[in-house]
């Protein structure tokens, strides 16, 4: 298997190549970023809700041995259980003992990321249990055995038309559909789920935030599929990372319209629920069994990085890849990671080792935009700088080093700096006539790019003239 | 695997350890947050919050009436009853829900039904904890018909008093954690159920309800 570098630069290009697909998904990002602006735009302070909304995580992360172990009391106090897995083997094994201990056949997922983190899918279907997802995008993907394209989106690059397509291939019996029509569409995955839900023995979840204060898992989402999965099968299994915890259920007041405007555009989404353990007496319905299994999985490790620590703040809005000009050209896909994007970026190299996912810091302008509208105010961009500085010096390039020795030296020599540059300009001007055709020596450049001879003279005459010291 | 729990808090102290470089994070103050002077406004006046909340949720495509009494709410449910040809009706185990609902002739189903029954329903009618005007959003708790009837029936219909209007969300959560312990299910409902996974166009009813009626009464 090639190195995730390596497809990493052959995906990219296919996806920038693909002009069609990044026109609409450019249009996606253009309604998002309008249904954004007017969302932050009824807010008294979006900045100073940035600020509490940092502080909050911030605070969360100073103090997260003790907040885990207080919201570890709280939930066994309500009847839970709560299972620790150190990485994603240990994770697995948890879900899958739960679900041989419970005799369980049919298992309903609502959207966690935590779970591709993991690999649980896979495991799952090895070990032969029935299992949906059950948020409409992961659907979707799941029936097209393709990873989310972006986290909070994640079936955001397909028509309508593919999304039929996938139905009339992937659900048995639908046969051949004469809609494209969301709606209908739509309506057709809730039959489908609808008995899924009933039928399940056990409902799998993330969690959007853990209260430490009263045991509660807290779940966000718009389609109420996760409400219906944890309200129906007999167990339910939350899968949180450690840095989910937060202090406070009051906390909830600031971090949920923020993870709603940053994330959707929506002043608030449409379900934000708590679970906190299992049916109590006196509760109508509910599971008997609630489990939270805590999963560390590199985020201590990213902890005890003096400089990007904040990144454990992120909400998982998924704004910084919404406005990232990259993710815009490239796609999610190409990342080849759970988590795409500017913060996929920055923390999948810690979570899966700098040697393998360090290309991935250099999927970035450093234009910023991702640090400007990140609600949580981490220095994405700054840390994409890092992972850079970190690479180098984990797989020091020889060959760039020697580039830019030469071209150090050459700075210091003007004369031959000009020449070079002639010969440069000249040999722009004078392939110009071989673009688009055989032979053409910037084909590659050309193949996504203009190239353009600069004109008038090079910096060096320019300063000379106007009286600069060169 | 108390193991992996003791190795894990081991490691975040250890990480933990490592100080922070000076001046990456100036900017995040370490006060106690305070929301109200970020969130939307409200104003201070409380015989405004109707009215928004009403704006707020019918801007969702939620539907809002005030009614003066339990007898004109339950005229609005046989109404809807009527047009929509319910046949069978959730009703939440409480004496407003069980008044609004007496003359309804579509059958009932219980809490505690079998969830399949409670699915096959065409609306759930379920008492709340708290009406926000600055969201447009209604807070249930498990006391208001468990995890399963605010959201199983495609139609909700909610009846609550006008003195459950609370003006923001600070106030609604704490409105939920007013009774200690927390109960084990809450949730914040703001608008029918919604999804726009295919192609970003608005579908009402993905999974939860389609339809959301709330009925205040005095
Ligand atoms: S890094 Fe910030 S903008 Fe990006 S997903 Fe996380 S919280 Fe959202």
């Amino acid at each position: 298997m090639d190195a995730p570098g390596t497809w990493f630069r052959t995906d990219a290009h296919r996806s920038a190549l693909d002009t069609e697909r990044a026109g609409f998904l450019r249009d996606g990002l253009m309604g998002y970023r309008e249904r954004r602006t007017a969302a932050q735009q009824a807010w008294i302070s979006w900045e100073a809700g940035t600020r509490a909304a940092a502080a909050i995580k911030w605070e969360a992360i100073e103090r997260l041995p003790e907040l885990l172990e207080s919201f570890e009391e709280r939930l066994l106090e309500r009847g839970a259980e709560v299972c620790w897995a150190r990485d994603d083997v240990e994770a697995r094994a948890h879900v899958l003992r739960i679900l041989r201990e419970e005799n369980a056949k049919r298992v309903v997922k609502s959207k966690t990321m935590t779970s591709e983190e993991i690999g649980l899918n896979d495991a799952l279907e090895a070990g032969g249990f029935d299992t949906l997802e059950t948020d409409l995008g992961e659907y979707i993907q799941q029936l097209r055995h393709e990873p989310p394209f972006h986290f909070v989106m994640p079936s955001m690059h397909l028509r309508r038309d593919e999304v039929r397509e996938t139905f009339e291939r992937g659900i048995p019996g639908v046969g051949l559909l004469d809609t494209d029509d969301p709606a209908e569409l739509t309506l057709i995955a809730r039959r489908v789920l609808r008995e899924a839900y009933l039928a399940a023995d056990v409902g799998i979840s993330g969690a959007n935030f853990g209260v430490a204060e009263t045991g509660h898992i807290a779940i966000t989402e718009n389609e109420g599929n996760a409400r219906l999965v944890c309200a129906l099968p007999r167990v339910h299994v939350a899968l949180m990372g450690i840095e989910k915890v937060i202090p406070r259920l009051a906390d909830l007041a600031i971090l949920q319209p923020m993870l709603a405007t940053a994330g959707t555009g929506q002043a608030l989404t449409c379900y934000n629920s708590l679970y906190g353990g299992p049916r109590e007496t006196g509760d109508p319905d509910g599971p008997r069994r609630f489990v939270v299994v805590l999963i560390d999985n590199g985020r201590s490790r990213l902890l005890g990085d003096p400089v990007m620590r904040d990144a454990l703040r992120c909400i998982r809005c998924g704004a910084c890849l919404n406005v990232c000009p990259v993710f815009q050209v490239i796609g999610g896909h190409a990342y080849g990671t759970t988590y795409q994007g500017p913060i996929g970026s920055v923390i999948t190299p810690t979570f899966r080792g700098v040697e393998t996912f360090a290309h991935l810091a250099h999927a970035s302008t450093l234009c910023g935009a991702c640090t400007e509208t990140c609600p949580v105010r981490i220095d994405l961009h700054r840390h994409l700088l890092r992972v850079r500085a970190l690479a180098a010096q984990a797989a020091p390039d020889p060959g760039l080093r020697a580039g830019f020795r030469g071209f150090a030296w050459l700075t210091r020599h003007p004369r031959l700096f000009r020449a070079v540059g002639r010969t440069g300009r000249f040999v722009l001007r004078a392939t110009r006539f071989l673009a688009g055709l055989d032979g053409d020596p910037f084909a590659r450049w050309r193949a996504t790019r203009t190239l353009e001879a600069p004109r008038g003279p090079g910096f060096l005459g320019d300063s000379r003239r106007s009286g600069g010291t060169g | 695997m108390s193991d992996a729990r003791a190795s894990i808090l081991a490691g975040v102290r250890a990480a933990l350890a490592v100080p922070t470089e000076r001046g990456v994070h100036a900017d995040v103050e370490r006060l106690p947050p305070d929301a109200r002077a970020a969130l939307p406004p409200v104003p201070a006046d409380p015989s405004e919050w109707p009215a928004i909340f009403t704006q707020r949720m019918e801007a969702l495509r939620g539907r809002c009436y005030r009614v003066v009494d339990e007898e004109e709410a339950a005229g609005v449910i046989a109404r809807m009853a009527h047009e929509e040809g319910w046949n069978a009706v959730y009703l939440q185990d409480e004496p407003t829900v069980a008044a609004v609902s007496a003359d309804l002739r579509a059958r009932r189903v219980s809490a505690g039904a079998p969830a399949r029954e409670m699915a096959d329903c065409d609306a759930g009618i379920t008492t709340c904890r708290a009406l926000v005007a600055q969201t447009g959003s209604i807070l249930v708790t498990a006391a208001d018909g468990g995890r399963a009837g605010t959201v199983l029936a495609p139609h909700h219909v909610v009846v609550a008093r006008e003195s459950q209007l609370v003006p923001d969300l600070p106030d609604a959560w704490q409105v939920a954690s007013a009774g200690r312990p927390v109960p084990s299910f809450v949730s914040l409902v703001t608008g029918p159920s919604r999804t726009a996974d295919i192609e970003r166009t608005l579908v009402l009813g993905a999974h939860g309800p389609i339809r959301l009626t709330v009925l205040i009464l005095p």
